[in-house]
């Protein structure tokens, strides 16, 4: 068995049930190796997962402990739970596109706001895919799918002027990044980055479904094909030519916020707490 | 264990004083004592037995929990096998079901010689409480159930009732909780149904007149089902 696998994983789900050629175990696995860089054991973090591929392949995976919530809570839940668990203990979130940027983006946006200290990992397979490979909301322009047998008619959160880190951003995210799967190193230096980051952190990382996706919108059936098609696209050189309206990724450290932005959510909560308690009460002015 | 807490609008919007403790002194006035969670120490964290308070899934503690809202297998983790979806949620039902002695059933309020009982849930049972106190200071012989657990029907407490006029008291028309009076209580179960405002305490008094003196209840007009 991989070795990250026997250290970090329950031996139940280290084989996973994804689909072959899938590309979420490259993510999986690029998390984990980011976890032993920084040296963090099974007690040390409380892993959530939200629902779709990303959830429901990831969730009770780790040796410690796990909690989920369906569809878009997560994040909520994962608030709440920031401020019940002592704040050296980890959280991280791996949850998919749907979740993240359709479903649960109110959610998201407020956690983003309260900049409660976890670490948020968007594995994005470009739409709902365990549902049987509807459209979402990275779904790129065009795209066939289930739901769009005549090309992908819905603005997406990726093309044409928006991109959802923008609007993470200006929620007041601290750390931001976006990776493919395709990549290796960077990527993990990435997830490391962000689980070092003392507030609320996401890195989104675009990988492959082969079983629905890629075998609708661009005919790809290979798992190799597919992810050499996401390689093609990850920081094309400007040789490469691709059309201005092809979903091409830059990825890297998106955004890094200074000392000087909001306070830790937890960490202002107990401290506005324990200025009421100690009769202060607070400045309402 | 999913709990569903059923509630109207003046209970999620309304305020009301908290007496929260700041010191133990306070903590042993209100009668409240801190019991430490237990949790299943685990691997084998999921305990498929019926014991209460000992929850598989205490967050924190590394002792490898899962918890979700998807139905798990006997070892936690979740599944979509549909016999597994069949066994868990009979296991929770029997769960519920033979321990419904250790949950709150009903609050019973001057129900011993009472020709007529109100039964409510929520908001509404306050006034019912205040229209029962009215109700006896006129001489009308009134009683009330406020019920607190709605499943497991507290079928027990209607059972013990000798043969009396029921009339639930809902905050919505034509009933949701009237017919489960009806089967529990041996028919005779009338309703009075409010939306967007509480009934008044002159009007249940006036129904349990009518209802005592075996006339039927007030309308507004004959196609509106408010009471029946």
């Amino acid at each position: 068995m991989d070795r990250l696998a026997t250290k970090y994983l329950k031996p139940r789900k280290a084989l996973s049930t994804a689909c072959a050629g899938c590309g979420l175990g490259q993510v999986h696995k690029k998390i984990l190796l980011a976890i032993e860089q920084l040296g963090i054991a099974d007690g040390d973090l409380v892993w959530g997962a939200g629902i779709g591929c990303t959830g429901r392949q990831i969730f009770n995976t780790w040796k410690g402990d796990n909690f989920a919530g369906t569809h878009g809570r997560v994040y909520a839940l994962a608030t709440g739970l920031r401020l019940a668990l002592p704040p050296e203990k980890k959280i991280l979130l791996t949850v998919g596109d749907g979740d993240a940027f359709g479903i649960g983006l109110l959610h998201l946006l407020h956690c983003a706001r309260r900049n409660a200290d976890l670490t948020v990992i968007v594995a994005d397979n470009f739409g709902y895919q365990s549902t049987g490979g509807q459209y979402a909301w990275t779904t790129p322009d065009g795209a066939v799918t289930d739901s769009s047998p005549h090309g992908m008619q819905d603005p997406n959160w990726m093309q044409n002027g928006r991109d959802i880190l923008d609007m993470l951003r200006a929620a007041g995210a601290g750390f931001l990044a976006r990776y493919t799967s395709v990549e290796g190193r960077n990527a993990v230096s990435g997830i490391r980055q962000a689980i070092e980051h003392r507030g609320f952190s996401l890195v989104h990382i675009i990988y492959p479904c082969v079983t629905h996706f890629f075998s609708k919108a661009p005919g790809i059936r290979q798992p190799a094909d597919a992810h050499r098609w996401l390689r093609d696209r990850t920081n094309p050189s400007p040789s490469a030519e691709f059309p201005a309206s092809e979903l091409t990724f830059k990825t890297g450290i998106f955004h890094r916020a200074g000392h000087d932005t909001t306070p830790e959510f937890g960490e202002q909560l107990r401290a506005f707490t324990k200025k009421i308690r100690e009769g202060g009460g607070h400045d309402t002015r | 264990m999913p709990i569903t807490l059923l509630a109207d609008q003046i209970v999620i919007d309304g305020w009301e004083t908290l007496p929260l403790p700041e010191t133990s002194a306070d903590a042993d006035a209100l009668g409240l004592r801190v019991a430490e969670r237990k949790a299943h120490p685990g691997p084998d964290f999921y305990p498929t037995t019926a014991d209460l308070d000992v929850s598989p899934v205490v967050l924190g503690r590394n002792t490898g929990a899962a918890c979700s809202d998807w139905t798990p297998t006997e070892e936690g983790f979740d599944t979509e096998e549909v016999e597994a979806q069949h066994k868990h949620a009979w296991r929770l039902i029997y769960k519920v079901c033979n321990n419904r002695h250790l949950l709150p059933r009903a609050e019973e309020i001057e129900v011993a010689d009472a020709d007529v009982i109100f039964v409510a849930y929520g908001s509404p049972s306050r006034v019912v409480k205040s229209a029962v106190r009215e109700a006896r200071r006129q001489g009308l012989k009134a009683g009330a159930l406020r019920l607190r657990t709605l499943w497991p029907f507290p079928d027990e407490i209607f059972h013990r009732q000798r043969p009396v006029k029921w009339l639930s008291v809902e905050l919505n028309y034509d009933g949701q909780l009237v017919r489960e009076i009806q089967r529990a209580g041996g028919g005779g179960a009338h309703f009075l149904g409010r939306c967007g405002e509480l009934p008044g305490v002159a009007e249940l008094v006036e129904a349990a007149r009518s209802l005592s003196a075996g006339r039927p209840l007030t309308v507004s007009d004959p196609f509106a089902k408010e009471a029946w």
